[in-house]
């Protein structure tokens, strides 16, 4: 494969690569910002892209190489970083002309482990104006496009580590989660998107540190858990060690009452007869405070941006766009017992889900209960974060999930499936989603990790196709 | 038991909260944020009524 095929594989393939002498570092970073020089003026992943410094970093991983020296499996693996995640000597805007200038003295921890681990920063992702907004005229960069249809704004507020990745212009991102932020655009861009369990990673954000994690998208779970066990000082997991037979929780009272679109709930209830049929046990689950549970979340996360920026909002008012001015507004007027209350709903949730996992290994539920950006902007439902009914639970409790690639979407756009386990189960998250990553797209369930062949066609090819006609078609 | 607060807030509410915490802010962006104010406001009591029966229920079973 050449180098621009490999940004397109995975992180296992590239590494063997270089490993190998069939490609440099330099030869993958050159190629990286070849295509997001192509791409990115209409796709939008990126605010600040660092050609000089990623090309001489690259240079040095290879210099190492030569030497003997290899630090791991992300040696010379270009990684895009979110643009809220603080990156030494590199502009982090959180694309707020508030911070258009800033640059950061100090690695996020995160960022700082990536380094350690011989990753090279390629650049810094668009999101949504401090990761809790929706797109304005005000934004430094215009919102991120999904290669899967460039008809559709990709969904925040990781889009652009989303899109970095799923078009070949990066081979793994970090992005953050405070609600779903890093599972909703890996299930929208056919990723694998892991939010850790909370602490797992070191943070150091803020008080918005007690919902959001930095999380990890990448084109498949084995590469998930190479990043996710460099950031989190973690082993990778043994794939041979997988689960041969798991119970799965189905929350089936909350999908019959939940409005999910048919698409999403359709493509659910095939990939549960797919995981059947692979050797999954379903057995259904209730989850009576779940809708509570994303309530206070975003309750929550109201009232801690708001604590996170006050200063921002007091000093920067004119220069933060009107959308998340308000949104770091809102928190304003909530008060020490809402916090409380919602902590404790989030008691009860945990409670419910606990019993659950006494008798299941897993939960699984849609990520989204829609498929496109415009459908979860619809006026008087993003408010309330309602398309993120089943991924804002689990940052309000603090466990693991996963959004997994499947074989279905809607309009061109991908769906995912969504797997929940106890917290700092993050191996098994990751060995499941090895282990049935062919069942899920409609092959074969291999007993070992996913082949690569099981990729489907570069995305940016596919975005040329017309959109299908109907929908809820499979991939092909 | 809790007094249930109202749901949403006057603009003049939202804008004494704001000016306590040393914000002020513009005309439109107050009557822009009520909207938010009454969704976030619906939501916490919400929160609240659940809470407070969890409470009082874990309450009677000791």
């Amino acid at each position: 494969m050449n180098p621009s095929d490999l940004l397109l594989s995975d992180i296992k393939s590239a590494s063997r690569a270089l490993r190998g002498g069939d490609t440099s570092a330099a030869e993958l970073v050159s190629a990286a910002l070849e295509r997001i020089e192509c791409e990115d003026p209409e796709l939008h992943a990126f605010v600040t892209v660092d050609h000089e410094g990623a090309m001489a970093t690259a240079r040095r991983a290879d210099d190492e190489l030569r030497r003997g020296h290899l630090r791991g499996p992300l040696h010379g693996i270009p990684i895009a970083i979110k643009d809220n995640l603080p990156t030494a000597g590199l502009r982090t805007t959180y694309n707020s002309r508030a911070y258009a200038s800033w640059v950061p003295a100090q690695d996020n921890p995160a960022v700082a482990r990536l380094r350690d681990a011989g990753a090279i920063i390629i650049g810094k992702t668009n999101l949504n104006e401090f990761g809790w907004s929706r797109p304005s005229a005000s934004d430094l960069v215009p919102p991120p496009l999904n290669p899967w249809n460039r008809n559709h704004l990709a969904i925040g507020s990781s889009s652009g580590s989303g899109v970095a990745v799923t078009s070949g212009m990066a081979l793994a991102a970090l992005g953050t989660d405070g609600g779903g932020s890093t599972r909703l655009p890996a299930s929208q861009m056919h990723l694998v998107g892991l939010k850790p369990t909370r602490g797992a990673v070191p943070t150091a954000r803020g008080a918005v540190d007690e919902l959001s994690v930095v999380g990890v998208l990448t084109h498949t779970a084995e590469d998930a858990a190479i990043v996710f066990a460099a950031i989190a000082h973690r082993e990778i997991p043994t794939w041979e060690a997988g689960p041969r037979r798991v119970r799965l929780g189905v929350p089936t009272p909350q999908l019959e009452a939940l409005p999910v679109e048919l698409d999403v709930l359709s493509a659910y209830h095939e990939d549960l007869q797919a995981l059947a049929a692979a050797g999954a046990e379903i057995v259904e689950v209730d989850l009576p405070h779940l809708t509570h549970a994303r309530d206070a979340n975003f309750v929550l996360l109201a009232a801690l941006v708001h604590a996170d920026h006050s200063r921002d909002l007091r000093d920067h008012y004119a220069d933060i766009g009107v959308e998340a001015r308000l949104r770091h507004l809102v928190g304003a007027t909530l008060s020490l017992e809402d916090c409380g209350n919602a902590r404790h709903v989030g008691a009860l949730f945990e409670a419910d889900l606990a019993a659950i996992m006494d008798h299941c290994d897993l939960l699984v539920t849609p990520v989204s209960t829609v498929a496109t950006t415009a459908a979860a902007r619809r006026p008087g439902e993003h408010n309330r974060g309602l398309n993120a009914t089943f991924t804002s639970p689990l940052n309000l409790i603090g466990w693991p999930a996963i959004s997994v690639p499947t074989a279905h979407r809607s309009d061109g756009l991908p769906i995912g499936l969504h797997f929940v386990a106890r917290p700092n189960q993050e191996s098994l998250l990751l060995q499941f989603a090895v282990s049935v990553s062919g069942a899920l797209m409609g092959e074969q369930l291999g007993s070992g990790p996913a082949s690569q062949d099981s990729k489907d066609a570069a995305p940016i090819e596919g975005a040329s196709r017309p959109a299908a006609a109907g929908s809820g078609e499979r991939l092909q | 038991m809790a007094k249930e607060p109202p749901i949403g807030l006057t603009a003049e509410q939202v804008r004494t909260l704001l000016e306590a915490r040393g914000m002020e802010v513009e005309d439109d962006d107050l009557h822009a944020l009520l909207p938010l104010v009454r969704d976030v406001r619906e939501q916490a009591v919400t929160l609240m009524r659940v809470a407070t029966e969890s409470r009082s229920q874990e309450g009677s079973s000791r």
